[in-house]
């Protein structure tokens, strides 16, 4: 059997038992026993043990724990809710203030815990009934929390960078500071389009009357600094101790968790339930990323062992369409993928093929690696498999329906092609800190 | 069938007992890496073990958290097209998936595994880093893991199973 | 056949069409793969095409640390690595590889060729229970002590300093109020410009230009006093290599050995204009005092006379025993043979 055909059967029956339902982790171990046995031999049995021994042992990825316990711990706190009023008070009287005050939280949410879901239903819960009782525009409103939400996933601490460095073969800390001002930027995209939109229709976003919002200067202070302060200090924490040289990325993620558990007992939120909980979830969340890891280690073992991997290169590498042309055909593929698929399943399947190509073809590495982030986040948005739409229409009032959250996401979609095209365009937006950090 | 639920109802408990229980060393290892940092700057003085005992302790919460998992159907997987199936066509999938591609794959892993392990206890292996510490241990927990995991599909299986024969989801 | 049966000197029977797999433990395009890459062409030239040995780098089939227990398995049919690494399955390991304060490139290849050290390795692996057959291929002159932001003298710059140094050196330096820390080779270049690390060794000269580590630090720190060596190898699956036609054997025997000499002149020159470069770039070199060697050399070989009585393990004690012999001979015989420099 040619190594062509080999590598379609592969990638087409992986699809089609991911497609069928059986848990992403499971299907890409599977298919690459079955092709592993067939055109290897039973040895191949002997790599996947050993992968096994490796991957529990990458340092680098024991941060994904490390962040999914700051996330839930940062979750349970009840931060987010002071973030959201405080946000409230003093936007509330702009137009589309109350949808700017949501991507603001969720910004800042972002910048504090790596988990999507979790923001998306606690701003969902919150500024969802707020922005309906304001007579908001039901797509503008669903698409500020699921793009806002999708930012968790960009702005640093961020799984996504987690799984994809060692996949790519770059520096965790080059991307964690590197997708920061990116995530910044479309978050200001974000703003920017919801202030213009509902300057020109304001029915969009109407305005809260002045009288609505009675809150002393001193008092907005005061919840400026009970809010938005901690949380600034838990990024810094985190952010600041990669970005100042003080700690690996790893124990920045163990600073960022400890220091999650002083701002939850600081907020009174501080019990042995909620430990114990996040425990648990901890250890589910995180074992879930493992075997999809996992999985996909088998997977991309046997598949390059076969050659299939120069297959798909020399293919890509082979379209007619230059450098440029070639970088927009490997995006395009990732945001098709991710209209079906789930984001680790993506990178583990297309980093280490497009990564090469990329190189070969003389982009930077971790310039790539950072709009493929930022390309990954669509899949977060892009029907029919949405993580943001799904846990959205989970929580949302019943007014709000599937056909509204569509409707709403397609301009944010559309926002983040236009940030791509920005970084294309200036490089240096990505490239600045992690050079600045020292990083590259 | 009793005896087949009451093992059921074994495994269930035993993976949930004991992925719960080890999923509190998270805090230790908080502890652990904050430590390092401390120990750094404060003291200027790199800990030798903290390069091991951290993926020592990850590794105790992750693997053996993977079987508990599955059993809360945790593992991410793509519901799109099986959420619109009639119940049995999907457990008749499932059942074939679990039997095919995933007794193969750990089956296969597990049956290496023991000759690997009983090597890495005759030569007392080591870890490569730090103080060089022995790494059997980790290895064997690694394969408890595993075992933990087989079990676990176990219960599913016999779970797909009662569906597609009884038409109903088992209680 | 009709062909070459005419033709003086050829051989009449065919050779039978092989295909190896064979994986390093190194990234493309470092000199360390590139060992590999030259003993499988040399055999690839020699048997006229017949014998192929594609060449794969860390992490196309397996890790690069577990490129001993694949090619043990079957999984690949050859290896290129470092035989320090599988300290963790068996004391001696890193005898063949590299001896701190230990023998040189010159005493090390007779050591091994011609002394019994590679007799020694193999036993090693029939004692680990590896179904491998390893002999030595490629070598390198001694690796740079560190790439470094603190200058390296005396004994007391040792003291606290921050520095990367895995296996026997690390024991060795903790002995000596050295701060060791493990991290992984991706981890270093940040560590260093963040001060995570005053100092790292990791390979030849010309290895860490590739990595870039001039770029984060002050001072290039010599000599290779952890690794006045470092020895390569290639393993091979048993069975693998007993199926081969004894022609095949020897073709892998006389290309690795070409390697070990097309290598370690290699590192060598390449050392040259590494240092040209390094100039270049201002950095400044610095040598640990003489007088701080010997007081380093007394540290090693106690370490290691204290260690093998402590493991208490046969084969380790012979064949430190074996090095100790050899070098006092050496040093001896060199002392008194070769002229001043
Ligand atoms: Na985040
Ligand atoms: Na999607």
């Amino acid at each position: 059997m040619s190594v062509e055909l080999i590598t379609l059967l592969m990638l087409s029956s992986l699809i089609a038992v991911v497609l069928m339902g059986f848990p992403i982790g499971f299907s890409l171990a599977g298919i690459a026993t079955i092709f592993g046995f067939l055109f290897i031999g039973p040895q191949v049995a002997n790599v996947f043990m050993l992968r096994l021994y490796v991957v529990f042992a990458d340092y680098i990825l024991i941060a994904i724990p490390l962040f999914v316990f700051m996330g839930i711990v940062i979750e349970r706190s009840g931060v987010a809710t002071r973030l959201y009023d405080t946000m409230y008070v003093l936007l509330g009287r702009l137009r589309g203030g109350l949808a700017i005050a949501t991507v603001l939280t969720c910004t800042i949410f972002a910048a504090a815990t790596g988990v999507v879901g979790a923001t998306v239903v606690t701003m969902g819960i919150m500024s969802m009934p707020a922005m309906m009782k304001y007579n908001y525009s039901k797509p503008l409103a669903s698409g500020a929390i699921c793009a806002g939400g999708a930012l968790g996933i960009l702005i640093p601490p961020s799984i996504l960078i987690l799984v994809y460095a060692p996949v790519a073969n770059v520096s965790v800390g080059a991307l964690l500071i590197g997708a920061f001002i990116p995530g910044l930027v479309l978050a200001g995209l974000y703003v920017l389009y919801i202030a213009v939109v509902c300057f020109i229709k304001p029915a969009m976003g109407p305005a809260i009357a002045p009288s609505e919002i009675k809150v002393t200067i001193f008092q907005k202070t005061k919840m400026f600094l009970t809010s938005v302060f901690p949380v600034c200090l838990l990024i810094l924490a985190v952010l600041g101790s990669i970005f100042f040289g003080l700690a690996a990325p790893t124990e920045a993620a163990a600073i960022g968790a400890l220091a999650a558990v002083i701002m939850a007992a600081f907020y009174k939120a501080l019990r042995l339930g909620v430990l114990k909980e996040a425990a648990i979830r901890t250890m589910t969340t995180s074992a879930m990323v493992y075997l999809v890891v996992i999985g996909a280690s088998f997977f991309t073992s046997v598949f390059m062992r076969l050659g299939c991997g120069k297959v798909v290169e020399s293919l890509v590498l082979g379209l007619p369409f230059g450098k440029w042309g070639i970088l927009i055909c490997m995006w395009a593929i990732i945001i098709v993928m991710g209209a079906f698929l789930d984001w680790i399943g993506i990178v583990m399947i297309v980093v280490p093929l497009f990564s090469p190509i990329a190189i070969t073809l003389g982009f930077d590495p971790i310039w790539f690696a950072i709009m493929n982030i930022v390309v990954l986040q669509t899949s977060f948005l892009t029907p029919p498999f949405a993580y943001t739409i799904f846990y959205l229409k989970g929580i949302a009032p019943e007014e709000v329906t599937l056909a509204h959250i569509y409707q709403g996401v397609i301009p944010f979609l559309l926002l983040m092609l236009v940030a791509v095209l920005l970084f294309s365009l200036f490089p240096q937006i990505i490239m600045f800190a992690p050079k600045a950090a020292g990083l590259i | 069938m009793v005896a087949l639920k009451g093992l059921m109802k074994a495994i269930n408990k035993c993976n949930e007992y004991i992925a719960k229980g080890f999923s509190f060393l998270i805090f230790l290892l908080i502890l652990t890496l904050s430590y390092e940092v401390v120990a750094r700057y404060a003291f200027n003085q790199p800990t030798q073990w903290s390069f091991d005992a951290t993926y020592f302790l990850s590794s105790l919460v992750l693997v053996l958290g993977m079987g508990y998992t599955w059993q809360i159907g945790g593992h991410v997987s793509v519901d799109l097209i099986t959420n619109k199936m009639p119940r049995r066509v999907n457990a008749a999938l499932k059942v074939i998936f679990i039997v095919t591609l995933f007794y193969l794959c750990w089956f296969q892993i597990f049956r290496v595994m023991l000759p690997h392990l009983q090597n890495s206890w005759a030569l007392k292996e080591r870890s490569m880093t730090g103080f060089m510490p022995p790494i059997y241990p980790y290895k064997t927990w690694i394969f408890a893991g595993v075992v933990l995991l087989l079990l676990q599909g176990v219960v599913e299986i016999v779970k797909e199973l009662h569906v597609l024969i009884k038409g109903e989801e088992p209680r | 056949g009709e062909k070459a049966a005419e033709q003086p000197g050829a051989v009449v029977d065919p050779l039978p069409k092989v295909n190896w797999t064979l994986q390093t433990t190194w990234a493309q395009g470092w000199l360390l793969h590139q060992m590999a890459e030259d003993m499988a062409k040399r055999v690839e030239q020699m048997s006229g095409g017949n014998f192929k040995i594609d060449v794969l780098p860390a992490g196309a089939v397996v890790g690069g640390l577990e490129v001993l227990d694949a090619t043990s398995t079957g999984t690949i049919d050859a290896y290129h690595s470092w035989p320090g690494y599988w300290m963790s399955k068996h004391p001696s390991a890193p005898f063949f590889a590299s001896i701190p304060m230990s023998l040189e490139p010159l005493m090390h290849t007779t050591w091994l060729y011609a002394y019994g050290g590679k007799e020694l390795m193999q036993e090693m692996y029939d004692e680990i229970g590896a179904n491998v057959y390893s002999i030595p291929g490629g070598v390198t002159h001694p690796e740079l002590l560190a790439h470094s932001n603190k200058p390296l003298e005396t004994l007391e710059d040792f003291v606290g300093l921050k520095y990367r140094a895995p296996g026997w050196w690390g024991e060795i330096l903790k002995g000596m109020g050295v701060s060791v820390t493990m991290l992984p080779g991706t981890e270093l270049y940040p560590s260093l410009e963040r001060g995570i690390l005053d100092a790292t060794e990791f390979s030849s000269p010309i290895v860490n230009r590739q990595q870039g580590f001039h770029e984060v630090t002050k001072y290039v720190a010599g000599p290779g006093m952890h690794q006045p060596t470092c020895y390569f190898e290639f393993g091979f699956n048993k069975q693998k290599y007993d199926a081969l036609p004894e022609i095949y054997k020897q073709m892998l025997q006389s290309a690795a050995m070409a390697t070990t000499l097309w290598s370690w002149t290699q590192d060598i020159v390449l050392g040259f204009e590494t240092f040209e470069f390094w100039k270049s770039r201002d950095k400044v070199f610095t040598r640990v005092s003489d007088e701080a060697q010997r007081a380093f050399r007394t540290k090693a070989w106690d370490w290691l006379d204290n260690d093998v009585a402590a493991k208490n393990n046969a084969h380790y004690t012979k064949t430190w025993n074996s090095v100790k012999e050899f070098w006092d001979k050496f040093v001896d015989y060199e002392h008194f043979m070769i002229p001043v420099r």
